[in-house]
């Protein structure tokens, strides 16, 4: 996929006149995560571009790309959905290939052959610059492939000569050729394959692995073909260090074996069966020592170690039985997942320690690391790559708690400064002030309004307004004296006391007259600070309200909410896990299931040797006597 | 075989095909990723091989096993082997060891002392591939025989000299069914079979007995001149051998 994809690339690079940078800046971000190996993100990205209308220039290469990333994470429906609404003539025939490989590639992996093997039909690269035939390496090796289900080895061998022999497809067409051909029974033909492959460099691990394989079956081939030389030579030449050593030194043994060099076999499988360690090869030698010995050294030895190999099928049988019941406890399998579980982002020493601890702890568990790769073939794989993802939630979601306290104590602090202001209101006794105040100024406005507006007159309602405390007890006297000289006196006694009163109300007038500006300035001066006053306690007031309203309520509420949310995810996510650790766990009791079928033929056939040995040793007995 | 999903390969494979289009850009890239061709490290298996220690071989000592022993053994064993042919195997020599038992325990009188040998031949019996069919089914009259059920071990005989007429036991299955005829007093029907062993050869051990035997069906059923002839044969031999007539034994 990546390959045609970045033939688009290529395209775009080459063709694509340029376009505004929003668009092309996007794409480039699409194609950055695609090529970080981050489909998802790609996908993502791809879907977030669409909503926005950044397609871009070309938006049926993008709808293709989109498809593509689709399908690279397993939603089917959605890369098919896309590819549909692509219409047909709006695709090159290019395109059309391109979307042919797809799908070609998806129906291959699902092992619906007849599909691929029309789609493949649809893709023909025709010839390149220099004239010569282009050909995609994934679309002759799944060609190859075609031709081996139907035994075409011809076909097959040709559509795996036009990959290049330094692409991994080479090595795996050829391997497959091979094992194909030597399931058909054609011998002659997997020798062929499997030899090309042996001489081929290999420039990658991969290859490299494939390689001692391809040795390994050349000279399984060779023994079956009674060439024991040739197939001792392959063996002895493979290398120790690999994982195929103790197959290749199992089949040496073998070999020693039908030769008749039985101490040279028996040397072998004393090795392969020294300690705990449980191989189909290690397993294989606990039997194959004896049966040397029987040919080597006394029936009585051989007897011994025929007992001894038996005790240790049948302790194996017994672990491996507790396993296999084990395997649907979550804890066990989880455990043994652990092992694949993703590394810290910053793992240290300690955890580097950690790590090889429970790989050794599992490695003792199952006595071997097959177990490894039962775990490690493709859909499995992405059976685990989706137990990590839920893994690393889950331990996200494990992680919630402490922020969702850290949450918890925000809320009840806010409880407490909001009980404390609400005590405030009341231990203050805010509102009453407020409402005192609010009076106060009510009467200053009314004042400062008077002494405004009001034209000064020698009247007692202008002067009561103005008049201090004394003055206007001075004016009430007045007045009282007045109505006493008015009810008691006539004549010129009483326009004189009454000359006089108005003399002295007329200071008082005066007096007034001439405080005015005065006592409007003090007035003026009383209503700011009670203005003031009333507008701090507002203020106290508002953000009172204010804590109560949004902060309180809001964060109780938020967390709340969050909380379920959270809580019916981790529910979710653990569903999943479990879901996924049974899958993982099935495939794990098939590999039981295999050692365990394996070692009870080893135990047969070493109950058999027993009996045949014992047998033997009873009868030379007899005909001793 | 899964795909391959290396990257590095993805690359130059890329490359390759953008080099026409690139040219100098493409064949930099190419050169960069190119490197030399991956070679063994460390010893090979045959260095390893030839390192290894050798098997000691202790002198091991224990009591010869006992029959007892030897049946245990192929009891865990029978009835559990895939294989038709071993499984039959095991259990012919089971049988057979079942028998030697039988014998003993028929010197101490015991009751049906060839049961569990019979009940074993019999089982081998139904499994109709298995092979030395000839041979159980001569065990078989052979247990009976000694028990005295005289009409089922000439059952078995019918069926050995009926559908194994080749066998090694056919001569004997013959001799064994003539001599049940003749203490019936059926002797033409004796008769005919001590003529078959007479007519397979003096290699048999029962050829003599047999002439001897046919001599006197021959001289029971009053064909004199015949039955003579048959006494001339066996006196013939006994006096070239200097040795006695011997109606052989079961």
């Amino acid at each position: 996929m990546k390959a045609l994809f970045c033939d688009w690339l290529i395209s775009c690079a080459v063709a694509v006149t340029p376009v505004t940078p929003l668009p092309d800046l996007y794409y480039g971000t699409v194609l950055y995560s695609y090529y970080q190996d981050d489909t998802s993100q790609a996908l993502l990205d791809t879907l977030i571009a669409e909503r926005r209308g950044q397609l871009g220039e070309d938006p049926v290469r993008y709808q293709l790309a989109k498809g593509s990333f689709a399908f690279a994470e397993g939603m089917y429906t959605l890369a098919e959905e896309t590819f549909e609404g692509v219409a047909d003539s709006e695709m090159t025939p290019l395109d059309r290939m391109r979307l042919s490989f797809h799908l070609a590639r998806e129906h291959f992996r699902r092992g619906d052959w007849s599909k691929t093997e029309s789609l493949l039909a649809d893709i023909q690269l025709g010839e390149g610059w220099l004239g010569r035939e282009r050909y995609h390496p994934e679309v002759e090796f799944m060609r190859a492939e075609m031709s081996s289900r139907a035994g075409q080895w011809t076909a097959a061998r040709a559509a795996i000569d036009h990959i290049a022999p330094t692409t991994p497809f080479y090595a795996y067409g050829l391997f497959n050729l091979g094992v194909a051909q030597r399931a058909a029974g054609e011998m002659a033909a997997a020798e062929r394959s499997f030899a090309d492959l042996a001489n081929l460099d290999a420039y990658s691990t991969e290859v490299f692995d494939l390689k001692q394989r391809a040795l390994l079956a050349l000279a399984f081939i060779r023994r079956a073909q009674s060439e024991t030389v040739s197939a001792e030579e392959i063996l002895g030449a493979l290398p120790s260090g690999t994982r195929y050593r103790d197959l290749a030194m199992s089949s040496y043994g073998g070999l020693a074996m039908e030769t008749g060099d039985y101490k040279l076999a028996a040397r072998v499988w004393l090795t392969l069966s020294e300690g705990d360690y449980w191989t189909q090869s290690s397993a294989a030698a606990r039997l194959a020592l004896p049966m040397s010995l029987e040919q080597m050294a006394s029936r009585e030895l051989a007897l011994t170690q025929y007992r001894v190999a038996e005790a240790r099928y049948e302790a194996r049988l017994g672990k491996l039985a507790t396993m296999e019941s084990q395997v649907d406890q979550p804890g066990w399998m989880g455990g043994l997942l652990e092992v694949f579980a993703a590394p810290p982002a910053a793992a240290d020493g300690a955890e580097s320690a950690r790590r090889e601890r429970l790989m050794n702890r599992w490695r003792e568990t199952f006595g071997h690391t097959d177990w490894l790769e039962w775990l490690a073939t493709e859909d499995i794989h992405e059976l685990l790559l989706q137990w990590r993802e839920l893994k690393d939630i889950d331990a996200w979601l494990g992680d919630l708690p402490a922020e969702l306290a850290t949450f918890d104590e925000l809320a009840n602090e806010q409880k407490r400064r909001s009980a404390a202001a609400r005590e405030l209101i009341t231990a203050e006794g805010l509102r009453e002030r407020r409402a005192v105040i609010a009076s106060q100024l009510d009467a200053l406005l009314t004042s400062i309004d008077a002494l405004r507006t009001a034209t000064p007159t020698r009247t007692i309602d202008w002067m009561s307004k103005l008049a201090d405390r004394e003055q206007a007890a001075r004016l009430a006297d007045l007045a009282a004296k007045r109505a006493l000289i008015e009810n008691h006196m006539q004549g010129a006694e009483l326009q004189r006391y009454l000359a006089r009163i108005d003399r002295l109300e007329g200071l008082v007038f005066w007096a007034l007259v001439e405080s005015r500006l005065d006592k409007l300035r003090a007035l003026d001066k009383s209503q700011r600070a009670a203005q003031a006053a009333l507008a701090e306690i507002d203020d106290s007031l508002a953000r009172i309200a204010v804590a109560e309203r949004e902060y309180v309520a809001g964060v109780e509420t938020d967390f709340l909410a969050f909380q379920a949310r959270a809580d019916d995810i981790a529910r979710m996510v653990a569903d999943a896990l479990h879901d996924r650790e049974s899958r993982l766990a099935e495939h794990v009791r098939r590999g039981i299931r295999r050692e365990i079928a394996q070692l009870e033929r080893h135990l047969l056939m070493t109950r058999m040797a027993i009996a045949r040995t014992t047998d033997q040793l009873a009868l030379a007995a007899e005909e001793g006597e | 075989m899964r795909r391959p999903r290396s990257c590095s390969p993805w690359a130059r494979f890329l490359w390759e095909r953008a080099c026409p289009r690139f040219g100098a850009i493409g064949l930099l890239l190419l050169a960069a990723c190119s490197t030399a061709p991956l070679e063994i490290e460390g010893p090979r298996v045959a260095e390893t091989v030839a390192e290894l220690p050798e098997v000691p071989m202790p002198e091991v000592r224990m009591p010869p096993p006992t029959r007892a022993d030897v049946m245990t053994a192929y009891r865990r064993i029978y009835g559990t082997v895939p294989d038709g042919d071993d499984n039959h195997a095991i259990g012919k020599r089971l049988a057979d060891l079942e028998m030697e038992v039988g014998t003993e325990r028929d010197i101490t009188g015991a009751t049906d002392p060839y049961r569990a040998a019979i009940d074993l031949y019999e089982e081998l019996l139904e499994d109709g591939d298995g092979e030395h069919r000839d041979e159980i089914l001569y065990q078989l009259a052979r247990a009976h025989d000694v028990i005295g059920d005289g009409a089922t071990a000439q059952r078995y005989l019918d069926r050995l000299i009926l559908e194994h007429p080749d066998s090694a036991y056919a001569v004997e299955a013959h001799f064994r069914r003539a001599e049940m005829a003749f203490s019936a007093e059926r002797y033409r029907a004796a008769a005919d079979d001590y003529a078959y062993v007479v007519d397979h050869g003096l290699e048999s051990v029962y050829w003599r007995n047999a002439n001897y035997m046919l001599g006197w069906c021959r001289f029971k059923e009053g064909d004199l001149d015949r039955s003579l002839e048959s006494f001339f044969v066996v006196a013939g031999g006994i006096f070239d051998e200097g040795e006695a007539p011997d109606r052989g034994t079961v």
